[in-house]
């Protein structure tokens, strides 16, 4: 017991602050404080491997690491679809994995957010459309937003979550502005 | 008198409400340092049982009314367990209707509906965390029931107010049975509160789910129920724990003033601290325990419990009837 | 002993490990597989080809390891209209799901006994055969799910739960039905193939120079693994020679790849007990190593650094002494985990005992790789049969004789100590040199095999060439497919909530098996 608690204290916290996405977009604390205003900071994400290599679920198990510390800002991974407001996916889709996707989709609740990661995502990758490929996710069900990269790294991918869920809101509240004039 | 006593019945019930989260919250955070990584803010169960109400609810068409009526009755037990813990004050109007064992009749009502509603949507997981559940509950019952009957013996109440009250009255009271009986309760509540080491709170592995398994067909306000009733449901435990080990600071029977409620709050906020700091740091060093340990790690916090009991007894100590 | 498959009609093959093919017809296939089982060959992988446009044959080919060498059976069937060839499963019973899947995929039936469609779950239709020659590569089908019909287990109390395909975690899919009473698990079936995406179709529009791309993406844990057998394949079949510099960084990088997997694998076992302590401290030193790799190699996954002919980048100014300086921090911190995990009483409560896999059943069912090494079977490429610069380093072999989940973790901890060892001595004797010979455009109708130890075990490529710089066929073969039968019997006396764990110390990939 002593050994894991010195190791702990000896190790202390590890956890980075990201460096901006690029010159004209703001910094990540930036858009991470438009999150807090927004979505309160707490956001549910739910992941489908609907046929991915895995280097794209490496690269997400890597936003756990104390390094990334997804959990820090407030997002986490959850079990259950009903849980969860982001669907993301990985993968182009396998043929065999296709109503598994639309399901899990399906018992996502309102408002949910789709992120498709990495180029299989996007456009299919290499693998592209064929008999057991259906390529891109955005082909089976609707996409708000694709991280691309083979695989993304995990910074990228961070970003990529929280730039998909501020357009989001950015478009529920025009949309309910427009509503209301 | 009566209805000052009576209102700060209710802001002690409301104080309950409001702050099991930051409990939660709390512990949440001590677990994340102790994992080598900044914390999420303090507020981050508000703010996600503030969302869990804005969203839309997502029913299985296949759920009963049983289903739907089983957040509100969990929160509702866990809310008139509060209402019987004295966790700032002992004068409770609504504790004279129920003693301790009342307390474990609440539990027991809540984990019934918990599991039944998890049984509801025919799942395979649901089913196996009620299965679970009920093995946990089963075990962890009498432990709990043997832990309130060394304070019976040392307090000659099972009423969590007297029993404060009794411990006011003579505060030099050491017995060697309080020992046992506190690690009894502290192994009781790890396992009857979903913690390490008989769950993982956080686990992504759905075949080893105990308590998350039955709130997986659960979303929106129900879910945002469910989890404020479990946040209360530790809140409640730890001021059992309280009330039973370190009541130091609780408003005893007849002192009033505002004075005396301020230092109770203050007293309970810094036990509470306490309280999530340990907890978690047991989280954090434990592994969870192989599924069919569980019962010896319940039997283990029963015979602790019992030998309380005995210890006691065989010592003749002084009882206050 | 290999005199007895009839060494004088051997065919060599281009290949990094000596290969030999044999063609055989109906009996020979069968008394040949027989003669090879009595030798305690290993059985490597079984795959099919469409040759009706050469010469009107379907061929099904089979390949085993020898002490020391490889060797391919060839057996052309003649009746394109039903074919069909005798199954290898009563004497190999790894080979029924590669039956099945050949049977998916081109239509070449096993004569079995389970006839179940294993990669087709119904997005194609059941007499549409994808990887024949007229099918087109890019035609989808709509979907038409079929029930699959799992064995039924009866009996008192006997339920079954159904996990996956969809899993709670960050996994890749599959599904597992389990037959339990209680908690205990009477019989756990497996159900794989969500992730198939017709990689070998696929492998038909790319060339020749192109294809480790596609093989390096068929398992993203093992790319380096992949591509290095796809090259190998490629360059064995040109005559090229990689530059020494390239051989030596090929290895940096496929040890690279294994220790992060290990690393991974250690710190996620960890959290699976649900001591999350491990998986902060291990994450956190296969980060330091991936950032590491993005220093050295210019990426954190190493997918596309080897390349036909050799690789794709060279170490930066100071490379070296970076990797070595990480080297020793990692071998510290992993050697003061390793103290920390064999002291947790709690852990190794979970660990020991937990998804035995017997030596006795490891053999018969012809596990492969670390899985194989942790029931005490010493097997490993790079010890048996090592190619080059495997030749010079003589790496140690590392067994353990439990076959429980404690004896998986043993052979993780003692690897990526072996490992780090290997890097250092490719490192101080790194050759200097240029970085890639480009090979040549191989003429149509070459076959060549490359054979990798990737970290979970033989990565097996085997390439058949087009004229014109494309391929004919290419077959890639994880080790994924002789184990996931395996993990049916470990979790036999084991409960439920134990299964992630086990199917964690295993780790398989889902990906790889499917294609």
């Amino acid at each position: 017991m002593f050994d894991v608690i010195s190791l702990m204290l000896r190790t202390g916290i590890l956890t980075e602050r990201l460096p901006a996405r690029s010159p004209e977009s703001p910094p990540l604390e930036s858009v991470q404080e438009d999150i807090r205003r927004i979505l309160g900071r707490a956001l549910c994400i739910r992941h489908v491997d609907a046929g991915s290599c895995n280097g794209c679920e490496l690269e997400l198990q890597a936003l756990n690491n104390p390094y990334y510390n997804l959990e820090g800002a407030g997002i986490k991974f959850v079990a259950s679809p009903r849980h969860a407001d982001v669907l993301l996916v990985t993968g182009p889709v396998s043929a065999n994995m296709e109503e598994a996707l639309k399901r899990t989709y399906g018992a996502i609740p309102d408002p949910k957010v789709v992120i498709a990661v990495g180029d299989c995502g996007a456009c299919g990758g290499i693998f592209g459309k064929s008999y057991a490929s259906r390529g891109s996710v955005a082909d089976v069900i609707p996409v708000h937003r694709v991280i691309p990269g083979c695989p993304p790294e995990p910074a990228k991918i961070l970003a990529g979550i929280l730039d998909a869920v501020v357009s989001a809101q950015g478009q529920a509240s025009k949309r309910d502005k427009a509503k209301r004039s | 008198m009566r209805e000052i006593t009576l209102a700060r019945q209710l802001g002690e019930v409301a104080l309950a409400i409001a702050i099991a989260p930051l409990f939660t919250g709390w512990i949440a955070q001590c677990r994340a340092w102790m994992q080598n990584r900044s914390a999420p803010p303090l507020l981050q169960p508000y703010r996600m049982l503030r969302k869990l109400f804005q969203k839309d609810v997502a029913l299985a068409t296949e759920a009963s009314p049983l289903f739907r009526a089983t957040p509100y009755v969990l929160f509702g037990t866990m809310v008139l367990a509060a209402a019987i813990i004295p966790s700032l004050a002992t004068d409770l109007p609504f504790a004279q209707a129920a003693d301790a064992i009342a307390l474990i009749g609440l539990f027991a009502t809540a984990r019934v509906f918990q599991s039944l509603a998890a049984m509801d949507i025919g799942t395979a997981f649901g089913t196996m965390g009620a299965r679970r559940e009920m093995m946990v509950g089963f075990l962890a019952e009498p432990a709990l029931l043997m832990v309130m009957f060394n304070a019976f013996l040392l307090y000659g109440s099972t009423a969590l107010p007297s029993l404060v009250d009794g411990y006011a009255a003579h505060p030099a009271l050491i017995d060697p049975s309080v020992i046992f009986a506190a690690i009894a309760f502290l192994m009781v509540l790890l396992a009857e509160n979903a913690r390490i080491p008989i769950d993982n709170p956080a686990t992504h592995l759905e075949l080893t789910m105990i308590h998350e398994a039955m709130l997986l067909e659960y979303s929106a306000r129900h879910l945002a129920l469910m989890e404020w009733a479990s946040s209360l449901k530790l809140f409640n435990y730890a001021c059992v724990g309280f009330a039973l080990f370190f009541p130091w600071g609780i408003a005893t029977h007849g002192v009033d003033g505002t004075g005396t409620l301020l230092l109770a709050i203050v007293a309970l906020l810094g036990k509470l601290a306490v309280a999530g700091a340990v907890l978690a740091l047991i989280e954090s060093i434990s592994a969870k325990l192989r599924l069919f340990r569980a019962p010896e790690y319940l039997a283990i916090a029963f015979l602790l419990a019992v030998l309380g009991l005995l210890v006691h007894l065989l010592l003749g100590a002084n009882t206050h009837a | 002993m290999e005199t007895d498959f009839a060494k004088d009609q051997q065919l060599p093959i281009p290949s990094n490990i000596q290969s030999y093919l044999l063609r055989v017809d109906r009996e020979g296939w069968l008394r040949t597989a027989q003669a090879l089982h009595n030798a305690d060959a290993k059985f490597l992988t079984l795959w099919g080809a469409d040759d009706r446009d050469r010469d009107a044959y379907f061929r099904v080919y089979a390949a085993w390891l020898l002490p020391q060498s490889i060797l391919v059976l060839e057996h052309s069937i003649e009746d394109v209209r039903n074919p069909s060839y005798p199954g290898l499963s009563t004497i190999f019973p790894a080979a029924l799901r590669m039956e099945r899947a050949a049977y998916d995929l081109l239509g070449i039936s096993a004569e079995e006994a389970d006839a179940r469609a294993w990669l087709r779950h119904g997005g194609w239709p059941g007499n549409l055969f994808p990887l024949r020659r007229e099918v087109s590569a890019s035609q989808s089908y709509p979907l038409d799910p079929e029930p699959y019909p799992f064995v039924m287990v009866e009996g008192d109390g006997v339920h079954e739960i159904a996990v996956g395909p969809v899993h709670a975690g960050m996994i890749e899919p599959g599904h597992f039905r389990f037959s339990v009473v209680g908690e205990k698990v009477l019989r756990l079936e497996e159900r794989l193939g969500y992730t198939h995406k017709g990689v070998a179709k696929r492998f038909e529009s790319l060339s020749q120079q192109e294809g480790h791309r596609l093989a390096a993406r068929l398992s993203g844990d093992s790319a380096v693994a992949f591509s290095w057998a796809y090259c190998a394949a490629l360059e064995s079949i040109t005559y090229t020679s990689c530059p020494p510099r390239a051989v030596a960084l090929r290895a940096l990088a496929l040890e690279h790849e294994r220790i992060a997997n290990h690393l991974g694998d250690l710190g996620a076992l960890g959290n699976d007990a649900g001591f999350a302590f491990g998986l902060t401290q291990f994450s956190r030193f296969k980060e330091n190593l991936l950032r590491a790799n993005t220093l050295t190699f210019g990426a954190r996954y190493l997918m596309d650094y080897i390349v036909p002919g050799g690789v794709a980048g060279d170490l930066p100014e100071g490379g070296g002494d970076l990797l070595l300086t990480q080297y020793e921090t990692l071998e510290e911190g992993v050697a003061t985990l390793r103290s920390i995990y064999a002291e947790h009483a709690g852990l190794q409560d979970r660990f020991r005992e937990t998804g035995r896999l017997e030596h006795r059943l490891a053999r018969q069912f012809g596990a492969l790789g670390l899985a194989a090494r942790a029931s005490g079977i010493a097997c490993d490429l790079r010890v048996d049969h090592p190619w080059s610069p495997y030749d010079g380093l003589v790496p140690n072999l590392v067994t353990q004789p439990h076959g429980d989940v404690a004896a998986r973790v043993h052979v993780r901890f003692d690897e990526v100590m072996e490992s780090l060892r290997l890097c250092r001595i490719l490192l101080e004797g790194l050759p200097a040199g240029p970085l890639q010979n480009t090979p040549t455009v191989a003429s149509g109708g070459c076959l060549g095999i490359g054979l990798i130890e990737g970290w979970r075990g033989p990565v097996m490529v085997v390439l058949e060439t087009a004229a014109g710089g494309g391929i004919r066929r290419c077959h890639a073969h994880d080790p994924s497919w002789q184990n996931w039968p395996l993990l049916e019997f470990a979790i036999l006396g084991d409960i439920v909530p134990d299964f992630p764990l086990i199917n964690k110390s295993f780790n398989l990939s889902y990906s790889g098996q499917d294609g």
